[in-house]
């Protein structure tokens, strides 16, 4: 009865009681009520088991919980398909490349309907991190025969929980002779020897222009010759080229601009394309792997010849790096100080310096650089699908000296004219799925790079530059991926060292201090240089527990 | 309808109680049993069975000499406090004024209670978009319409940060909370009130000595519900800050430490969840102990 009165809601008040200090008293007639109080001793008792329990099981089993069947997860972007229920396949790809989904899905198709295999095929949608579903996977009964590992760092988990495969252990012939002619630099190893896994592609990234924006500021017919000039150009000459385009944007100054000899004058009259211009880079300052990573890397590539040596680094060879690291941190301040946006707060607003705006400025002509890789060219075409065709990589120079390269056989002019090439992701064999499948798969990954008919796959449907591409006769298709190419051809590449930094460092502890303490900081102390240089030391050291 | 009940009780009982043992349950066992171990999520270091990976105390030692978890904990006890007081005097300035109204009380508390119904993670970035743009763009800065420097790029100070989630949280549950408020304030039997109007009591003083012991088991369920959400919040963390600027909180902290890790230590991970578990638990229990005490009853 009463509470059809007062009650109005499950978790309603449990009666009305004898206030201390309070004496105005009730009348008894609405005092008896004790059945609700029951309940709600009760519902209370129910959410403290059922919270408590969920805040744990919640956050802690997150490796154990997903089922094997499931297909897909993530966002929108999801792809996931299937050939074949649990169990009911020849072998299975999982496969973290959710660019490529559609294109392996269709060569998968391709080879399934010639050679009669069934093959289970799951992506995840681009850009999402796949390791927790793949360790799911590999957690179920229905293991995938080939998985994806992205670098040696991520190696070390697969090699000592006995997954991946050392490729010499391969039963397939035409797969062993693959595995056999991947060259050296390209391997997924620990210690330079054991290869695991086979490359995916291979990709690049500099500085990316566009050839029209350039004739717009220089004249048409400079163009070839300015891109020519700038590759062999010192560190020197592209501050005063980036300084004077500055000026010229915000300023409207025409001045000369002097690379390896040649001059190159901005014209008098502005175009309506150097009009539209904001800055000279597109700066994407809330992501940190940009230059937590990705820039870097250049620094890193001066000091360790590949990700192995820095894998193994010692202090004192961390330490003798300290010139590259602090010429980094000038690029750093001088990149982030010509861009689009002023360095300081906004810089690193996630809202408005985000990847996508960082990349949809430039590709609206906002800025004349970006520092991106060939991945970026769909974001790019995206946003402006009438630069795609004349889209350029063009290097990034440090300011070092000889002294302060301390990577065998490397040369400053070789790091300031070459662009980083490298393997983002392997295919691996996993160790533990049943024979059959295993040598199922490996026939598969041999159709796939090494028939012509694969390779049409490869290099049309997933937009991959193959990582066994003869750069005479392949042709990637599209600006970007050309120009990697050719540097490949005028052998002007170095490599992606900083895969072996201690894994995470370089984006969560690195990254995130430059985020924190610099990209949004207008003004940098005069000590910055060689603080970010400390930092690096020391937490470098401390992250690969060497002290 | 009793007699229903006692006679069908385990066939009733029995769907429930398996998914609570499967789904909850077991994975908790399990959890606690894998803290001790070299669990890398996908193997054992050192064998096929966690009793070959035993480690005993090792993760849990590990654990509170970590600086990162260490100041996890810090921030979220923080957080927590804040958050709890504010939503409950929002929450309760709602319920309030939702009783007090005559007309549009429905419309007033679906429109309050709407922000509840939304995921964790789109309010995360509904939010940054509010902080980063609205407020630090638009409104609060030097040339926005009132400039008051605090709303500025609120996500980039630790601080500061540990207030813009509080106010999301806040925008978030205080709906629901009102909800809760506002069963109890209805019912506090209307004559108590009006006597204590006819001896003289003003309406602060009602406020003070009828209304709040009145609503003493409200409040039971209101604080339990505010420090446990506060306490286990993930999504609308990392969302908004992703831990940038040192804002981990602990459910943070706990999904991170496989990333932070290679190999990945999710016996590491597990230790901090058991210990996580207990603080909640001994936060929560001691809370509604203590509030219990403070309900009244005739």
């Amino acid at each position: 009865m009463r509470r059809v009165l007062y009650g109005q809601g499950k978790c309603s008040s449990e009666g009305f009681g004898q206030i201390n200090g309070l004496k105005y008293i009730a009348k008894t007639d609405v005092l008896n009520l004790g059945g609700m109080k029951m309940r709600l001793k009760g519902f209370v008792a129910v959410l403290v088991t059922g919270l408590l329990m969920a805040s744990l099981t919640a956050c802690g089993g997150g490796g154990k919980s997903s089922s094997s069947d499931t297909k897909s997860t993530g966002d929108g972007n999801t792809q996931a398909a299937s050939n074949a229920d649990s169990g009911d396949y020849d072998f299975y790809i999982f496969n973290a490349k959710g660019e490529s989904a559609d294109a392996l899905q269709k060569a998968v198709d391709s080879y399934s309907a010639s050679t009669g295999k069934k093959v289970k095929v799951f992506s995840l949608g681009s850009g999402t991190d796949s390791t927790e579903m793949l360790r799911a996977e590999m957690n179920s009964d229905h293991m995938p025969t080939i998985f994806t590992v992205q670098n040696a760092q991520n190696l070390v988990e697969w090699v000592e929980g006995g997954f991946a495969m050392d490729l010499s252990q391969a039963t397939d012939e035409n797969f062993k002779k693959m595995a056999n002619e991947v060259p050296q630099n390209f391997y997924l190893t620990r210690d330079g020897s054991v290869n695991y896994g086979i490359p995916y592609n291979i990709e690049g990234y500099g500085y990316i222009a566009d050839k029209k924006m350039l004739a717009a500021l220089f004249g048409e017919d400079k163009v070839e010759d300015f891109i020519a000039a700038y590759k062999i150009a010192p560190y020197a000459e592209f501050e005063a080229m980036v300084t004077a385009i500055d000026d010229y944007i915000k300023n409207g100054t025409a001045a000369d601009v002097t690379l390896s000899g040649k001059t190159f004058s901005l014209l008098a009259d502005k175009t309506e394309e150097a009009a539209k211009l904001k800055g000279v880079f597109s700066v994407a300052g809330s992501e940190k792997w940009t230059y937590g990573d990705h820039l870097i890397n250049i620094a890193i590539d001066a000091v360790f010849k590949d990700s192995l040596a820095t894998a193994n680094a010692t202090k004192e060879q961390i330490e003798a790096g300290r010139g590259a690291w602090e010429a980094y941190a000038k690029l750093l301040d001088f990149k982030t100080s010509h861009a689009t946006t002023p360095r300081g707060p906004e810089l690193i607003n996630a809202s408005t310096n985000g990847y996508d705006a960082a990349v949809a400025a430039f590709a609206n002509g906002e800025a004349v650089f970006i520092k991106q890789g060939n991945w970026c060219y769909t974001n790019i075409t995206k946003a402006n699908p009438e630069i795609g065709s004349t889209l350029t990589f063009l290097p990034i120079k440090l300011d070092v000296t000889q002294e302060d390269i301390k990577a065998e056989g490397l040369t400053v002019d070789h790091l300031n004219s070459s662009i980083p090439v490298f393997v983002p992701m392997y295919y691996c064999i996993n160790t533990k799925a049943a024979d059959e499948e295993k040598a199922a798969a490996e026939a598969f990954l041999a159709w796939l790079n090494t028939t012509e008919e694969g390779l049409k796959f490869v290099v049309e449907d997933m937009a991959f530059i193959p990582y066994n591409a003869d750069p005479d006769v392949t042709s990637a298709g599209y600006s970007l991926g050309d120009d990697i190419l050719s540097y490949v051809k005028e052998g002007q590449t170095i490599t992606d060292a900083y895969a072996g930094l201690p894994s995470g460092w370089a984006t969560n502890v690195f990254g995130l201090q430059m985020l924190e303490n610099y990209l949004n900081t207008a003004e940098w102390p005069d000590s910055a240089y060689s603080d970010i240089a400390d930092f690096i030391i020391n937490s470098w050291a401390e992250a690969a527990g060497m002290e | 309808m009793d007699k229903y009940y006692k006679k069908r009780l385990v066939p009733l009982v029995l769907p429930a109680a398996i998914l609570f043992v499967m789904v909850i349950l077991l994975p908790f066992a399990v959890g606690v049993i894998y803290s001790f171990s070299g669990w890398r999520g996908t193997y054992f270091v050192g064998g096929e069975h966690f009793w070959d990976a035993f480690v005993g105390f090792k993760n849990y030692i590990n654990v509170f000499k970590s600086q990162k978890f260490i100041n996890a904990f810090t921030y979220t006890i923080a957080f927590t406090l804040v958050a709890a007081v504010s939503i409950n005097i929002v929450s309760l300035l709602m319920a309030l004024l939702s009783t007090a109204l005559h007309k549009g009380a429905g419309l007033y508390r679906t429109i309050y209670f709407l922000p509840n119904l939304l995921g964790g993670l789109a309010l995360g970035y509904i939010w940054q978009f509010i902080f980063e743009i609205v407020f630090s763009e638009i409104v609060f800065n030097e040339n926005g319409l009132i400039s008051i420097p605090f709303f500025c790029n609120m996500l980039q100070n630790k601080w500061k940060a540990m207030f813009a989630l509080a106010i999301l949280v806040t925008w978030q549950m205080a709906g629901y909370m009102m909800l809760i408020y506002t069963t109890g304030l209805n019912n506090i039997p209307k004559d108590l009130s009006e006597a204590a109007a006819i001896d003289g009591a003003g309406v602060w003083q009602r406020f003070k000595n009828i209304t709040i012991p009145m609503l003493m088991s409200s409040f039971t369920i209101v604080f339990f519900l505010t420090l446990s959400r506060c306490f286990m919040l993930l999504d609308q963390n990392v969302a908004l800050t992703d831990g940038n600027f040192s804002t981990r909180l602990l459910a943070t902290q706990i999904l991170r430490t496989t990333k932070d890790t290679n190999p990945p230590d999710y016996g590491l991970a597990q230790a901090q969840a058991v210990i996580f578990f207990i603080l909640i638990a001994v936060v929560s229990l001691t809370q509604v102990a203590v509030t219990k005490k403070r309900e009244v009853e005739l």
